[in-house]
């Protein structure tokens, strides 16, 4: 019974932290805070399909930047400025997608894979780079994305707020991933990333786990890309650029893949080193390597690995994780 | 009814003939077939082609009357086919338990389902603890599969092929590695819980072989060399020159 | 568009283009059959092999000292890569190699970055090199086709070597079944480095030899290295003709993508990848099936 209490209270004490304590602190960090939720949503997306799901990408940062994209331009060019049709909108562009790329995408092998997601990231990002018609506006991106109106009373042009609603959604997101983790979905596609081929003997359509997966994930790095649109308020093509789902790939191990808390961990220690290193320096990817492989060869499973041998070692024993 | 027919498969792998116009017909009422013959002989490339984890070269494969040889690998056990491994094939870092419902799922229409937490599916834990039961593994569900022994692997590699009622299925040296009395504790087993089952099993062990089969098949250099009642094998000239000098019959 | 001698020239530059792929693609596709490994790291063996041989090209102005050093850089990259980091994970998941090589570029990236500063340099060819020959009505530089000449020289050199001698013999049967071969008493971790620092060798080699070509900034290691891989995907493992069959005739996509859509020419490499996957996954001479 202590240990659901200690859960309880645990999750209370997180909730206070972050609906109460944080709006109290300068504003500064409430923006931050609010970045680090809306990358955690993208880490976590990546979590999913390489945690999870045992498939690397180079490539989510596709969907990320796309659906930031497609806000960006429904809005700025007044297409449709409701909140939830453009976010409707792009969704479904970003199902379209990903189904599409995702069909071809997961029937190689898994080096493949990896590839042929680097190269539709890159496509992605050439032609966001190459002016269509001044509707991208290449290198220089597209500025001038305003704060949505959700048609409730209160305003998202507050920072404040937009930070609350930031909360909610990502709460949601990461809610949906533990059901679907916990789900006889779950459980199967953890089973085809461990052994596919058993998988495959025992009647699952594994393509179509896979495939489901991919689609998923990009669902939700979509939602990252929208709240990140909304928040920025500015998006360039460096949202596309496959250092950026290189950089999702890095936070999802930095914090501990295929775990639940990963995502987060992974983008607060990110988002934190950067900012600190790029102070003193601008040689930031190459301090990022080396933290790196520091965490491959050293610190395996990351933040949450590192804090679980903490805890057994504080703790006699301990139940055995995946 | 016809179970399984594989009619005039090949299998070439460049020059190399491993499976030469093989042919025999299994019929549902037939519990116990078993496929013996020497390393090379072919067997478990026969197994993989009956799955669908390679293609044959020429012939067909017909499962349940249904011509399956070009169908895809997912949709054959749905069909009522189920296999064990040689090589044991578990997920490791699984839970027994977990394995067994994997292999309990993998037929029920739930097994897209994302919001359902998988606990809260009780009738599939049921059905997973009386497997577990049939061989005396129940104790250790929750363990995860590195933890067991060699025997109580084959014994969960054996579940995984039959947990989903397969009305025919293929046991590839289920026995392997295991000790005498291990083995004879697996063929108590076979006979208990898959006693209305058609198998089709390869096996190295002459002992089982001849102690389980109703029927043997002898396979030699990818053909059938044999076919018929143990007696009727066991004095067939052809068999004891093939066996004579590389292992014993008894 | 295009006539006759302009198509003739760039053929040609794209053969050689292609010499200059081959040259990383063989050490990828030779480490990828033989360790499972996917070296990311490679386009920055090719990379600072450029820029250590400009800076001797600079310090001695002798272009063949310059390309021995520029290879020699590599092979000590290729070298520490293998024996101080991936030797670490060899056991462990199929991605902790992939990650850890990423990881390394981008630490070599920006090195180059700090040691060679950002601006792109051209390396000038060598006098003896610098004529021009006239093929079907162009002016076409020596060099080049020197480049072409080489390659296929490298592309025999490597054939004979792996077909018909004990070492490749050894490194061959290492590929197909390693434990057999370490059971016949061969070792196959000193292999393994062999291997791995020939072909970091080649990498480095072709950088600097390709630096007159392609130019020498921080940045090229990661174009090429994808370049390269896509080039090992579309051809598949397991064959050496078909890598450098493949990698000419990507070499000459290539370059006439850029002449005929520069905006998008980038892509071209990349389209004829996804192409060629939607038919055969395996790529066009890759042994072995999916996953």
């Amino acid at each position: 019974m202590s240990d659901l209490r200690s859960k309880i209270l645990f999750y209370l004490g997180l909730a206070v932290f972050m609906v109460l304590c944080i709006p109290l602190l300068p504003r500064y960090v409430l923006t931050l805070t609010t970045s680090i939720l809306i990358y955690s949503i993208y880490v976590s997306s990546v979590n999913l399909l390489t945690g999870y799901g045992g498939l690397i990408s180079l490539g989510q940062g596709m969907f990320w930047g796309t659906s930031a994209y497609l806000v960006a331009v429904l809005t700025t060019l007044n297409i449709l400025k409701n909140f939830y049709l453009t976010t409707l909108l792009t969704l479904l562009s970003i199902i379209v997608l990903s189904a599409c790329f995702g069909a071809l995408a997961v029937r190689v092998k898994r080096l493949y894979f990896m590839i042929l997601t680097f190269a539709f990231g890159h496509i992605m990002w050439c032609i966001a780079m190459y002016p269509i018609q001044s509707i991208t506006h290449g290198f220089d991106g597209i500025r001038g994305i305003v704060r949505p109106d959700l048609g409730l009373p209160w305003s998202l042009e507050n920072d404040l707020t937009f930070y609350y609603f930031v909360l909610i959604v990502g709460g949601i997101c990461f809610y949906l991933i533990y059901r679907i983790i916990k789900s006889p979905y779950g459980l199967a596609m953890i089973g085809v990333r461990d052994n596919e081929h058993r998988m495959l003997a025992l009647g699952y359509n594994t393509f179509l786990y896979k495939l489901i997966c991919y689609v998923l994930s990009a669902v939700i790095a979509g939602i990252g890309g929208i709240l990140f649109a909304y928040f920025n308020l500015y998006v360039n093509p460096s949202e596309l650029h496959w250092l950026w789902s290189g950089d999702a790939l890095m936070m999802t191990f930095i914090g501990g893949i295929g775990t639940f808390w990963g995502p987060v961990l992974g983008a607060l220690v990110y988002t934190g080193l950067r900012y600190w290193v790029s102070a003193y320096t601008m040689y930031w990817f190459g301090i990022e390597g080396i933290i790196f492989i520091l965490v491959v060869l050293f610190f395996r499973g990351g933040v949450v690995g590192f804090l679980d041998q903490l805890k057994r070692r504080l703790t006699d024993g301990g139940a055995a994780h995946r | 009814m016809e179970a399984l027919r594989i009619d005039r498969v090949c299998k070439n792998f460049g020059a190399l003939r491993v499976l030469n116009r093989v042919s025999f017909a299994i019929s549902t009422s037939e519990k116990r077939v078993i496929i013996i013959g020497p390393n090379g002989a072919g067997k478990t490339t026969l197994f993989n082609a009956i799955m669908g984890e390679l293609q044959p070269s020429s012939g067909h494969i017909y499962l349940m009357s249904k011509d399956i040889t070009k169908m895809a690998r997912h949709r054959r056990p749905h069909l009522g086919l189920g296999r064990t491994f040689q090589i044991i094939d578990l997920l490791p870092d699984f839970t027994v338990q977990e394995n067994v419902l994997l292999a309990l799922q993998a037929h029920r229409n739930f097994r897209y389902r994302m919001f359902k937490p998988v606990r809260r599916y009780k009738d599939l834990y049921e059905k997973t603890g009386w497997l577990l039961g049939q061989v005396n593994l129940e104790e250790k569900k929750d363990l995860p599969i590195r933890a067991l022994s060699n025997g109580e692997m084959r014994l969960v590699e054996l579940l995984m092929g039959i947990a989903a009622e397969p009305k025919i299925v293929l046991l590839d040296e289920p026995a392997a590695g295991l000790t005498s009395s291990e083995s004879e504790w697996l063929a108590d087993v076979i006979k208990r819980v898959l006693k209305e089952v058609t198998v089709v099993m390869i096996e190295h062990d002459m002992k089982i072989a001849f102690m389980l089969a109703e029927r043997i098949i002898v396979l030699y250099q990818g053909m059938v060399i044999a076919d018929g009642k143990p007696s009727d094998i066991r004095a067939n000239p052809k068999v004891r020159e093939v066996y004579l000098g590389s292992e014993s019959t008894d | 568009m295009l006539n006759v001698a302009m198509a003739i020239s760039q053929l040609l530059n794209g053969l050689a283009f292609g010499m200059l792929l081959f040259l990383l693609a063989a050490g990828l596709s030779l480490m990828f059959g033989l360790m499972g490994i996917v070296n990311l790291a490679h386009g920055s063996y090719f990379m600072v092999g450029a820029f250590s041989g400009l800076t001797a090209l600079e310090a001695t102005g002798s272009f063949l000292l310059a390309i021995l050093v520029g290879s020699l850089s590599g092979t000590f990259l290729g070298f520490l890569t293998e024996r101080f980091f991936l030797r670490r994970v060899y056991s462990l998941r199929h991605h902790e190699p992939i990650l850890l090589t990423f990881a390394l570029s981008l630490v070599l990236s920006d090195l180059s970055l700090f040691l060679w500063s950002g601006t792109p340099r051209w390396v000038q060819v060598p006098e003896y090199l610098s004529f021009t020959l006239n093929i079907a009505g162009n002016f076409y530089p020596a060099y080049r086709l020197a480049i072409i000449l080489g390659g296929i020289i490298i592309f025999v050199a490597i054939y004979l070597f792996q077909e018909k001698t004990l070492w490749g013999a050894i490194v061959r049967a290492g590929v197909d079944d390693k434990e057999m071969a370490t059971g016949l008493g061969i070792n196959i971790p000193l292999v393994f480095t062999i291997v791995f620092c020939f072909g970091a060798f080649l990498a480095g080699f072709g950088g600097f030899v390709g630096s007159p070509i392609l130019g020498v900034f921080v940045g090229l290691d990661i174009e090429i290295i994808m370049l390269a891989l896509a080039v090992v995907i579309v051809g598949g493992i397991g064959s050496l003709p078909g890598c450098l069959v493949t990698c000419l005739f990507l070499g000459i996509a290539d370059t006439f993508g850029k002449v005929l859509w520069p905006a998008y020419s980038s892509l071209t490499i990349y389209a004829i990848l996804v192409m060629v996957l939607l038919v055969r996954p395996t790529g066009l001479f890759g042994k072995g099936g999916t996953n």
